[in-house]
Order: structure tokens, then C-alpha cells, then sequence
């Protein structure tokens, strides 16, 4: 088998649509004691869409409804109205094996292998295309080779998947997903465990999977910052229980992003798409830097709640940072020079 | 899987290795399964010649016709009965561990043995009474009508925790119910039998100790189809396991039925459960141990190759508690849960303890 | 019934953890008692004699007649039983006062020695080992029994008056006993097998006799102050030893001289039939006991069923064994080496031999079920209750002998009328 030829990967042999909501209210029903349980509606109204070829992230703040939404589009919680379309067609009309060629997942559940190789798990994958006795044919290991490929594990194919660590198995995890050749994956906050470098790679990863192979993946995760960096359409569920979607730079444009994250130490800025920290400023320090050191000398400032101003062309600067990186404060009680940002913060604590 | 071998040479073990060693597992145990069997047939209290146990076996007449009723009668029910029940247990015991996710696990976290104990107990009361009734009907049926109480008080469990799990969806809940239902069918047991006959009561005690030499071939007929569809419908479900390891919420998500699934795990595992202890009391320990044991053996979880191995593994402990408990060339029958347990929990114990990843093989 | 015999397996450790298998034990409210003992006393008399002065009648036999003028260096038990078979209990005699002693009062259990002191008689200031010894004051007048073996021992020597509570009435086969529970004269105290203490307390017999086995509601009723007295005949290994504790009631009853009279009777029946079975020639083969899941339960040689089969002129495979329980063994080990055994003897209920097929088909392989010479020692067990064979059969071994013997010698005793063994009919 050629990869190309039976893996998920080639663009023209799908639709351009990927995966789609159509009205869709989700949330759960609670089990009564007696007869039906209540509805609890989570979202409503949901018309989404996330292209095949691109990653879509799922944001929100904690309980606004991600998880709800993603398992509602794996099929583990029913819609409560609307459907789910991948490729245009509803997936309820598939039967739940239908669906599980069409939809993979990973879950923010913490799995327990046991005492199955990287290798075994991911071919756990093929479970909807093996047959009755789920023996694997030379395709089907052809298949499981490639997703491990496909995630840059296949070093880690005969390692116990218990000994794996949290990032390998988060990669060994979505290769089971590429297993199952999905149309669409859905990866629930898989970067949650993850150290940083991990956490990039796996994104970064995860988008090259979309562009090069060609499934629609949607992605929920926490992660503002890289996800902004890294995805390619963002569904934004915000406070009010609504979704926004569009590239990132939209939301941040339209200020979606910021309505949702902003909080009272939180501020996020919109020019350079990152989140800095909301302090009190007390007082305004005429202060100089080069270029390349003065956001430094900015921040270390914020911290002591004191912000940078250019000073006035009569004026001389409190604060002095020269190039070399040699600091010159000036006080009523003369000039100093501390050694290094720790020490300067720990002067201007006292201003 | 197992035949896909060379394609990451980078790694720190060579996938042929764990190949081979599960050949080597496999081997072994089906070579010591195959010596102990025979052993069985040619060893016991009383000398026969091998060359009449072959004749015997053969169907043709033994020189003394006293060694044509031990062999026929006594020896050949008894090691088929032991190799049976030994897989049926270590393969029940094994879906219930994967069922459940739960190391603790056995063929009767369900509370099958205890339904089956409320069964004979309630024949064992009502025996010799005056009070007539549908089990003292039973009674009257000898052997017969004790395999039929236990089939009934294991089926009757089975139905209960069937009809719950329709309203349970955590299998952890259910298996709390099961554990539940097997203390309440328990106490029962304990209320009945102090109204029992003294003697009767003993024969509930007898019962309890467990047995591989109650089986008579009008036992076995019934009791071996009844185990081979039990086996043959684990072998054919270790897709449905395997897609359970990974949890409930993974295995749907693959396509997986998982109520039908459990459903069906559930009715085959307490078909395997109850038939055994049906006919030979609760024997302990295989069901929780040999899924364990073959697991770290296997050096794998994967169904399609643990559930066959239990089965080897379950009949060659059981054949070889079978022969410890009427050591040759004594006349002494010890009772066969000491022998599952004392003798058992110790080698369970030293391999698991030496075994680096232990219970692995299932969540907690 | 609690003392083992064929198939039954009693004492096995494991099995009495797992089921208390405890015995139903005997029991009667205080006035009903009191209105008994004396028409006892009547009729005692009339039975012993017409001196009803002679001081050895008063002191020896059931006789209520207190010392009422004591002098210490008067001997007041003129007439001293004898035990010769049992080896559990002693009897040994002051002048004014017996001592009492069982050996091994329940299994592993540490000797328990009592003091009988005579009504009128003052109580005797012991010292070392007796000093905290019970004192119990007879004859006594009320008896609580656990079990059903204690009650032939009363109604044989007359005294089962003294009776105010049994354990479990289902139990008992003797009928005169279950009127009495019917009339109201004795008491149930342990119907669901565990001692009502407040029963038994509010009741306060003058001692409680145990069935030979521990309970934890003993001390409970000792602290209450009733006597509780250790009856564990069931240790004994020999039929007469275990007959022989009759005298141990009567210590208690008062009925010293009557017992010596039953127990003389049945010991001389017992060797009698045992003289004709030693001539009967060669020991005739048997197969006892029964199999269960398998595993066959077989009375060791040293047992009491081991010494009745020898005593009646049969022998087993396993007769040498000199241990006093019981043997697990396997079947092929009984078929192998008893299977030829034209007798066997069981304990089970069976209507006909197609029973004992369909209990176990391996059975039919045995010469004895070929022949039809199964018998069964239920010929005498109240359907649903007690089997006399466990009661009175445990005071008349006589009775059991002469069974066995005309079980396993027939031409020799071919009007013998069985009492509590039957053949089990072959259809």
C-alpha cells in the first residue's frame, strides 16, 4: 500500500465542507429517578463549519461548553436538535461503525493501556474496517505504520505503551485516531498534560496533518496564544453561550477574544495576539532603552506597577538602560546602578 | 499485529522478541497442559498399568475390569472436568477484568457463586423436609436437581444484574450492584442453613469447598456444550474486548456497541461462571488469577492472544490443583479451594511481585 | 444427633468455622419441674423399694430426700458408680459431695471439674484446682439439654422431669419429649441455633449441659449463675464409652443406682451380640460412608462407627486406621479397595437404589448396590426432624449392634427386628 492511495489524505476526494453543525443545540440529559430526566441545554443554535485541510481550534473559557460540543460531534452525547454533517451528510444516520470511519477522537480521558506496545494501541484504531475476528491484514498494518508516521512515533512502535511519556502517548493517541482513516478528527484538549515544547510541537503537528494529509481537525485546548498562532479557523464560545468563528485574526479584530478572556488581571492585546498582565499603573517614569531591551525593561516595570513614558525633551530619564546593559537609576539621594533587572525591580519596589 | 515485525528497527526491543515469546508461552502451556491431562488419566490412589489405561481409553477391555470404572468413570471425568472448568474460569475472569477495568475482577464479581449458593442452600434445607415444595422436588432429583439450583440461582443473579445494567451505563456501578447482590444472596444463604439438617448443612459446606471429582458423564454432557459455547463465544468477542481496553467512551467511539458488548460479555461470562460452579462448587482464585499470570507472561492485553492463552493457562492450573488434591498413590482428597488458594496465592503472589508491571494489564 | 456416625462429618475444623452445626439442646420452665419431681419421687419409689429409709436408696438413688441431720463423717454416697468405658469424664466421691470432671469438655478444650454436693449437706470449702469449681446442689430439679443424645439418658433412669428446656424441639425424635414441648413443660431456648440467653437466664435451670462444643453465651449464663455442665460424650470413641455418660446424668439427677442398672443391661446385651459376632468366623467385608462432589467420607477403624462394625463381625479397608474421625478419600480409592464390599451402610434418605444412581452413577458400580444390600441407618429419622439413630442410638449402642449384626450375619439372626437401620429397596 501506498500511503497516499488508502490513507485520508487526498484533498480532491473530498468535500470542502468537512465537518459541519446545522442548528445544533447540545448539552446533556440528567437521568431522573423516575422517567425522563430534564434537559440541560449547554449551546444553542450552533452553525459551524471547520474545512477539511485546515485545523479549527475550539476556544472558550472552562465551562462554557467545549467538552459538551466536541463529545456532541463524536457522537457520544446525542444533538439535542440539529445535526452533525461531515462531509455534508448527517452522521446520526450512520450506524455507529459508519460513523467511526468517518470520525476519530481523542479524549481528554487518561487511558491505561495496560500492557499493550504503542503499536497495538494504534491499531486498536482499525476496530470499524477489520472484520469479525479483527485480524489485521497487510493493509491494515500498512495503515497503522503510516499513522505512526504520520505522528512521528513510529520509534516509539514497540515501546509498552505504558512506559510512554505524556507527549509520546498524546502522539501515539492521535495516530490511533489516523488509524481509524477519518474524515474528521476531534481532539479534546490534548495538549493538557503537556510540557511547552510538547504542547507547540503536538499543534504545530497536528495543523501539518491537516495541510499535508487533508482531514478537518478541531482541536479544543486552552492554549490561547499558540492556538491563535497556529490555527487556522477559531470556533470562540464566550461568555454568553456564543460561538464566534472565523481566523483568529478576525476574532481578535472583532474583539470577541478579548470580550472573553479579559479579565481583572488579564489583558489581552490585540496587536501582538498575546495575553499581558492587567496591573494598576501608579506612576508614569520617564525612561530610556534601546529598542531590543525596552519591552524587557517594560515588563519588569508592569511588574512594580509603574509604566515606561518618553521623557520630556527638558527632562532626564529616571530610569537608563544602556546597550552594554548597564542600568543608571537616578533618585533625590544621587545616581545607582544595580546589576541586572532583579535588582532594579527591587529598587523601583520602593518609589 | 503479531505478524508485523520489521518496521521500526530503532527500537529499544526488538518486536521479534515479544513474538517469540509468546510462542514460547503458548508452547509450553499447551505442552504441560497435554502432560498433565495425561497424567491425571494414568495416576491416582490405585496402581493401573498404562498399558490398560491406554486400553481402556482405546475402548477395548482392561485386564482387571475394576481399572476400566477408574479410568472410564473416575479419572477421564475428572481431568476433563478440571481442563473445562480451569479455561472457562481463567477466560470468564478475563473478559470481567476488561469489563470492568477492575484488577480485582473475577467470574464472580457478578455474584453469580453466590446466586448458585442460594440455589444449593435452598435445595439443602428444604431436602428431607416435610415441607415438600419446588426445591425439595429438587432434592429429590439427587445430583441432577443441586446442578439445577445453582443453574437457577446463578441465572436468577444473572437476569437481576442484566435488567439493572439497562438503567447503570458506568460499568463500575454495576459492578459495585454485583458485589452487592452476591453479599445479599450470601446472608441468605447463611439464614437458610440455620435451619438446615446438620448433616444437610455439611453437604452445603462439601459443596462450597469446591470439586473436580463430582462430574459423572451424564454431568459432562451437559456441562461441556454448555462451556463450549461459554469459550467459543469469548474467542469470538476479543475484537469487542480489545476495543474496550482504551475504556467505554474510546470503544463507542470506534463503532462499538458497548451496551450489546457488555451485555453479551456479562451472558457469556456468567454462563462459563455459573455452569462450573454449578457443577463443581465456587472454585476460587483461577478466575482472578490466571488472566493476571497470562498477561505478564504474554507481555500483552491484546484478547486475541490473551483469551486463548487463559484458556491453557486456566486448564493447566486446574490440572495440576486437580492432581495435587488427590496426591497419587494416597487414598487423601484435600479440599480443592485450599489447594487453588494456599498452594495458588503464593506463586500468584512471587510472579507478580517479580513481574516489573504487575497488574498493568487493566486500569484501575 | 451431634455425635458423628457413618456418613456424617461432624468436626472437621473448616467445616465448623464455615457452619455452626450446633445441636438442638433441651430445656423446661421451673414450675412445670416442680410439679414433676414428685411424682419422680413416687415413683422412684415404688421402683426402688419399700424402705424408704434405707439410707443407701436415699443417697444412691433417685431420691429427693435431703440430709437434713448432717454429720461430716457420715458417707452419704453408700452406693459409688463406676465408670470403666468412658474416658472423657470422672467421678470421684466424698462423703457429703461428688466431683465431677470432663476431660476435654469441647474439642482442645481444657478440663471442667464440677461439684455435686448433696441437698442439706453444707457447701464444702475447697481449695487449689476445685476452689473455683461450680457447685451445683442435687439432685436437681430443672435441666436445660443442647442436645438431643442427653435426652434417652434422662428418660431411660426415669428422671425426665427434671427436663425444662431443649434446644430445638425439630431435632428431637424422642415424642414424650416433643409432648412435653407441646404441653408447654419445656422450653425452646435455641431455636435458630443461638442461645436466647435471656431466655435461659430468666429461666435459671439449675444447669445447663452442653452438647460438646464451645459457646460463646457461656460464660454469659455462668456469670448469671447457672451451672453450665459439659456432656461431651461425642469425644468418646468406644459405643459403650459413649453409652457410659448416662452415669454422669445420673451423678447430676440423682439416679446413680438406675443408671448403673440401664448401663450394666446395655453393656452385657452389647457384649453378648459382640460374643456371637467373633464366633461368626471370618469378618464379614463392608463399605460405610457416602460420597459428596466426589470426595467419600469415611469413618476411620479407631471411630465409633469403626469399633460397632468391627464389634458386629465386619471389617473395611480402612478398619486398621487407627484415628478416631473421619477420612476424605477419593473414589477411585474406595472402589478400588471396598468396591467389592457385599454390604455397604450410608446415612442417606433414599427411597431405592435409583436414588443412589442419580445422586452419583458410580455408585451403581459398587457390589453391594449390584446386590441390593444398601442399608441405611435412616429407618428411625422423623422426616424433616431428627434421626433417633443420633439419640437414643447413641445411649443403645446394644440396639445398633444387634442391627449390624443381623446387617452383616443374617442366617444368624433371622428374626432379628431392625430398630434403626433398613434396606434400602432395590426396585
Amino acid at each position: 500500500m501506498t500511503v497516499t492511495a488508502t490513507a485520508p489524505v487526498d484533498p480532491a476526494a473530498l468535500t470542502p465542507l468537512g465537518l459541519t453543525t446545522e442548528s445544533l443545540d447540545v448539552g446533556y440529559r440528567s437521568r431522573g429517578a423516575w422517567g425522563r430526566g430534564r434537559q440541560h441545554t449547554v449551546l444553542t443554535d450552533l452553525r459551524l463549519t471547520a474545512r477539511a485541510g485546515e485545523l479549527t481550534v475550539l476556544l472558550g473559557p472552562n465551562g462554557a461548553g467545549k467538552s459538551t460540543l466536541l463529545r456532541t460531534l463524536c457522537g457520544l452525547l446525542p444533538p439535542l436538535a440539529g445535526a452533525v454533517r461531515v462531509a455534508g451528510r448527517d452522521v446520526s444516520h450512520d450506524s455507529a461503525l459508519a460513523r467511526a470511519r468517518r470520525l476519530a477522537v481523542v479524549l481528554t480521558d487518561r487511558v491505561d493501556p495496560g500492557l499493550l506496545s504503542a503499536r497495538e494501541l494504534v491499531s486498536l484504531g482499525r476496530h470499524p474496517h477489520t472484520g469479525f475476528t479483527g485480524r489485521l491484514t497487510p493493509t491494515d498494518h500498512g495503515i497503522v505504520r503510516w499513522a505512526l508516521d504520520a505522528v512521528d512515533a513510529a520509534h516509539l512502535a514497540d515501546r509498552p505503551a505504558a512506559e510512554l511519556s505524556d507527549g509520546e502517548r498524546q502522539r501515539v493517541l492521535t495516530a490511533r485516531a489516523l488509524a481509524q482513516e477519518p474524515e474528521v478528527i476531534l481532539l479534546d484538549e490534548p495538549t493538557a498534560f503537556l510540557d511547552v515544547p510538547s504542547r507547540v510541537a503536538l499543534t504545530v503537528l497536528l495543523r501539518d496533518l491537516a495541510r499535508d494529509r487533508g482531514p478537518t481537525v478541531v482541536v479544543s485546548t486552552h492554549d490561547l496564544e499558540l492556538a491563535l498562532r497556529v490555527a487556522d479557523a477559531v470556533w470562540l464560545v464566550d461568555r454568553t453561550g456564543l460561538v464566534h468563528s472565523g481566523a483568529p485574526e478576525d476574532l481578535i479584530r472583532s474583539g470577541a477574544v478579548a470580550d472573553t478572556f479579559d479579565a481583572d488581571h488579564l489583558a489581552f492585546d490585540a496587536h501582538t495576539g498575546t495575553f499581558g498582565l492587567r496591573r494598576p499603573v501608579r506612576e508614569e517614569v520617564p525612561a530610556t532603552a534601546p529598542p531590543a531591551l525596552l519591552p524587557l525593561l517594560e515588563r519588569a516595570l508592569a511588574r512594580e506597577g509603574l509604566a515606561v513614558r518618553a521623557p520630556r525633551t527638558d527632562e532626564r530619564p529616571r530610569i537608563q538602560c544602556e546597550a552594554s546593559g548597564r542600568f543608571t537609576l537616578r533618585t533625590a539621594d544621587g545616581a545607582r546602578h544595580p546589576a541586572g533587572f532583579h535588582e532594579l525591580a527591587r529598587e523601583v519596589r520602593a518609589w | 499485529m503479531t505478524a508485523h515485525t520489521a518496521v521500526a528497527p530503532a527500537t529499544a526491543r526488538a518486536p521479534v522478541s515479544g513474538r517469540r515469546r509468546r510462542v514460547a508461552v503458548v508452547t509450553v502451556l499447551a505442552v504441560g497442559t497435554a502432560v498433565l491431562f495425561v497424567l491425571t488419566i494414568a495416576v491416582g490412589s490405585h496402581p493401573v498399568p498404562l498399558t490398560d489405561v491406554v486400553r481402556v481409553l482405546a475402548g477395548s477391555e482392561a485386564v482387571d475390569p475394576r481399572w476400566e470404572v477408574i479410568v472410564h468413570e473416575v479419572r477421564l471425568p475428572r481431568a476433563l472436568t478440571a481442563a473445562v472448568v480451569g479455561a472457562a474460569l481463567a477466560v470468564a475472569g478475563a473478559q470481567m477484568q476488561t469489563l470492568f477495568r477492575n484488577a480485582l475482577a473475577d467470574p464472580f464479581s457478578l455474584g453469580v457463586s453466590s446466586g448458585a449458593s442460594l440455589g444449593v442452600a435452598a435445595v439443602v434445607v428444604t431436602a428431607g423436609g416435610t415441607a415438600g415444595g419446588f426445591t425439595g422436588d429438587l432434592a429429590g432429583l439427587g445430583r441432577l436437581g443441586v446442578v439445577l439450583a445453582a443453574s437457577l440461582g446463578a441465572g436468577a443473579v444473572l437476569a437481576l444484574v442484566l435488567v439493572l445494567s439497562r438503567w447503570v451505563r458506568s460499568a463500575v456501578t454495576l459492578l459495585v450492584i454485583g458485589v452487592m447482590i452476591g453479599s445479599a444472596a450470601t446472608a441468605v444463604v447463611s439464614v437458610l442453613l440455620v435451619y438446615a439438617q446438620p448433616e444437610r448443612a455439611q453437604q452445603f459446606v462439601v459443596w462450597g469447598l469446591g470439586s473436580f471429582s463430582a462430574t459423572t458423564w451424564p454431568d459432562l454432557a451437559v456441562m461441556l456444550p454448555v462451556l463450549g459455547v461459554g469459550l467459543a463465544a469469548a474467542l469470538l468477542s476479543t475484537k469487542r474486548l480489545n476495543a474496550l481496553l482504551l475504556g467505554e467512551d474510546y470503544a463507542r467511539t470506534m463503532g462499538l456497541n458497548v451496551r450489546r458488548s457488555r451485555d453479551l460479555a456479562l451472558f457469556g461470562t456468567s454462563l462459563l461462571a455459573g455452569a462450573a460452579t454449578a457443577f463443581c462448587g465456587p472454585v476460587a482464585f483461577l478466575g482472578l488469577a490466571v488472566p493476571h499470570l497470562t498477561r505478564v507472561a504474554l507481555g500483552t492485553s491484546d484478547h486475541r492472544v490473551l483469551v486463548p492463552t487463559c484458556m491453557l493457562a486456566g486448564a493447566f492450573l486446574a490440572l495440576s490443583c486437580a492432581l495435587l488434591s488427590q496426591p497419587p498413590g494416597t487414598d487423601a482428597v484435600l479440599p480443592l479451594n485450599a489447594i487453588t488458594s494456599l498452594f495458588g496465592a503464593p506463586v500468584v503472589i512471587a510472579f507478580l511481585v517479580r513481574s516489573r508491571r504487575g497488574l498493568q494489564g487493566v486500569a484501575q | 444427633m451431634r455425635a458423628g456416625l457413618g456418613t456424617r462429618v461432624p468436626r472437621t475444623p473448616t467445616l465448623e468455622l464455615t457452619v455452626p452445626v450446633r445441636r438442638a439442646l433441651p430445656t423446661y420452665p421451673r414450675a412445670a419441674a416442680l410439679l414433676v419431681v414428685p411424682a419422680l419421687l413416687l415413683a422412684a419409689c415404688a421402683d426402688g423399694g419399700s424402705t424408704a429409709t434405707d439410707k443407701a436408696r436415699a443417697a444412691g438413688g433417685a431420691s429427693g430426700d435431703c440430709i437434713t441431720d448432717f454429720r461430716p463423717d457420715e458417707d452419704y454416697f453408700p452406693v459409688k458408680t463406676e465408670v470403666r468405658h468412658a474416658e472423657n469424664f470422672t467421678l470421684r466421691y466424698e462423703k457429703s459431695y461428688q466431683v465431677l470432671t470432663v476431660k476435654e469438655p469441647y474439642p482442645k478444650g481444657r478440663p471442667e471439674s464440677y461439684v455435686l454436693v448433696r441437698c442439706g449437706a453444707p457447701k464444702p470449702d475447697l481449695k487449689g484446682a476445685l476452689a473455683d469449681a461450680p457447685q451445683i446442689t442435687t439432685p436437681i430439679s430443672s435441666l436445660f439439654s443442647a442436645s438431643t443424645t442427653h435426652l434417652p439418658l434422662l428418660t431411660e433412669t426415669d428422671t425426665l422431669g427434671v427436663l425444662s428446656g431443649v434446644a430445638n424441639a425439630a431435632f428431637v425424635s424422642s415424642a414424650e419429649v416433643r409432648d412435653r414441648v407441646r404441653d408447654g413443660k419445656v422450653v425452646e431456648y435455641a431455636r435458630d441455633r443461638s442461645i436466647d440467653a435471656e431466655k435461659v437466664i430468666a429461666a435459671k435451670p439449675d444447669v445447663l449441659m452442653t452438647q460438646g462444643t464451645d459457646d460463646p453465651q457461656y460464660p454469659k449464663l455462668r456469670q448469671a449463675g447457672i451451672a453450665v455442665v459439659a456432656n461431651a460424650e461425642w469425644l468418646e470413641p468406644t459405643p459403650l464409652g459413649r453409652a457410659e455418660w448416662v452415669k454422669a446424668m445420673a451423678a447430676l439427677t440423682g439416679a446413680e443406682k438406675r443408671a448403673d442398672e440401664v448401663f450394666d443391661r446395655i453393656e452385657n446385651d452389647y457384649r453378648a451380640v459382640a460374643a456371637k459376632a467373633a464366633k461368626a468366623g471370618k469378618p464379614v467385608k463392608v463399605l460405610p460412608g457416602g460420597m459428596y462432589q466426589g470426595t467419600w467420607n469415611m469413618a476411620s477403624g479407631g471411630s465409633y462407627m469403626g469399633r460397632l462394625i468391627k464389634d458386629a463381625g465386619g471389617t473395611y479397608p480402612w478398619a486398621g486406621d487407627k484415628g478416631t474421625g473421619n477420612l476424605q478419600l477419593s473414589f477411585e480409592a474406595v472402589y478400588a479397595k471396598g468396591g467389592d464390599a457385599p454390604v455397604w451402610l450410608v446415612g442417606e434418605q433414599w427411597k431405592s437404589l435409583t436414588e443412589a444412581a442419580k445422586a452419583d452413577r458410580r455408585y451403581t458400580r459398587l457390589d453391594a448396590v449390584e446386590s441390593g444390600e444398601v442399608w441405611t441407618n435412616t429407618k428411625a429419622q422423623r422426616p424433616g426432624g431428627g434421626n433417633d439413630f443420633y439419640e437414643r442410638g447413641v445411649l443403645r449402642p446394644d440396639l445398633v449392634l444387634a442391627d449390624l449384626f443381623a446387617i452383616l450375619h443374617p442366617e444368624r439372626a433371622k428374626d432379628h427386628s431392625f430398630t434403626f437401620y433398613a434396606r434400602i429397596p432395590n426396585p
